[in-house]
């Protein structure tokens, strides 16, 4: 008896398990049709084929800003003639950073911006970075030193997780 | 004794109904939110750097109709199963598309609720609250009883 409840049980679940498919699949069919609609009709829908390559992405969002690429910023860390700008908030700083970089939230200006100035005017190349693509404090900070009369700032490519992804040295800690 | 309680506790019809519209509510707010703004979403999706860049764009436009479809089936109680389902199956993806930036050290927005760059940055409680919605999600697949739907309101007007 108990056998055959179990059987009827499992029986029950596989039914309702494809049901749930069938009308799954429906579901998905019904929002990818609504989704086509919608986005052909709306002013400003998205190209089903867009443009995500780091330097056009960094390009269409840095404006007047001058963007530098990961290859082209590696090869500064390594010949030492970088002066690395980490524009994201002390926690996620503290939590990992490029090695060398120092961290200039760009509401905090006057606490570093004679650091900045007197290394940039020695030579070094100013680099600013924050998370990735999309993320407004690098700008934001390269237009302030810029302001201030920093002369060449340029904003890094996908910032910080791409650096991450590519393994080059990272710092933890203040 | 316990186990008999807890097994009476959860095919009850209100806590599936409950499970239902919290679960729908989210779907429909977090639909709304990305279809207004879908640049902005791609651009989160973009942040992940997990998806390959010609899937995107298709990605930032269906995504957010599934989930107001998702959302308006689990509210209204209409294919309950399959919105549950495909709720459930999306929850897996996104704890997984979580947990793979944290394991990377990523410091990007989630883009789930809001598709603003400077929105909070993801950490492990984002997965831990999207496990806990897959958890309702299957339970409404295994325990709905259609109560509040309009799955049983057609049901009993064709009879």
């Amino acid at each position: 008896m108990e056998l055959r409840v179990k059987v009827l049980d499992f029986k029950t679940s596989i039914l309702r398990l494809s049901q749930a498919i069938r009308q799954g699949v429906f579901l998905v069919c019904l929002g990818a049709l609504l989704a086509a609609g919608f986005n052909g009709i709306r002013p400003g829908g998205l190209p089903w084929i867009g443009q995500w390559s780091p330097s056009s992405v960094t390009a269409s969002y840095l404006q007047d800003l001058q963007g530098i690429s990961l290859a082209e910023a590696w090869y500064l860390y390594q010949e030492s003639k970088a002066l690395f700008l980490d524009a994201r908030d002390p926690v996620s700083f503290r939590q990992g950073h490029i090695t060398r970089a120092l961290n200039c939230p760009p509401g905090e200006t006057e606490t570093y911006l004679e650091e900045v100035l007197t290394l940039a005017r020695s030579g070094l190349e100013v680099i600013v970075y924050c998370e990735g693509v999309g993320c407004s404090l690098s700008p934001e900070l390269a237009r302030t030193l810029q302001r201030f009369g920093v002369p060449s700032v340029k904003i890094l490519e996908d910032g910080w997780s791409r650096w991450l992804e590519a393994g080059y040295p990272i710092g933890e800690g203040g | 004794m316990m186990r008999t309680r807890i097994m009476a506790w959860c095919p009850s019809p209100f806590i599936s109904c409950l499970f239902r519209w919290l679960l729908g509510a989210l779907f429909l707010y977090a639909g709304v939110v990305k279809a207004a703004d879908p640049h902005g979403f791609a651009l989160a999706l973009y942040n992940y750097h997990l998806l390959p860049g010609w899937m995107i764009n298709p990605v930032a436009i269906i995504l957010p109709s599934v989930e107001l479809v998702v959302g308006a089936s689990l509210l209204a109680g209409i294919w309950t199963r399959g919105g549950a389902l495909l709720a459930s199956v999306l929850l897996v993806i996104f704890a997984l598309a979580l947990g793979i930036s944290l394991i990377r050290g990523f410091d990007i927005a989630c883009g789930c609720f809001s598709t603003s760059s400077g929105a909070e940055s993801i950490t492990w409680l984002y997965v831990v609250r999207d496990i806990i919605l897959f958890v309702m999600g299957v339970h409404i697949i295994l325990f709905d009883h259609r109560t509040a739907s309009l799955d049983l309101l057609l049901r009993t007007k064709s009879r």
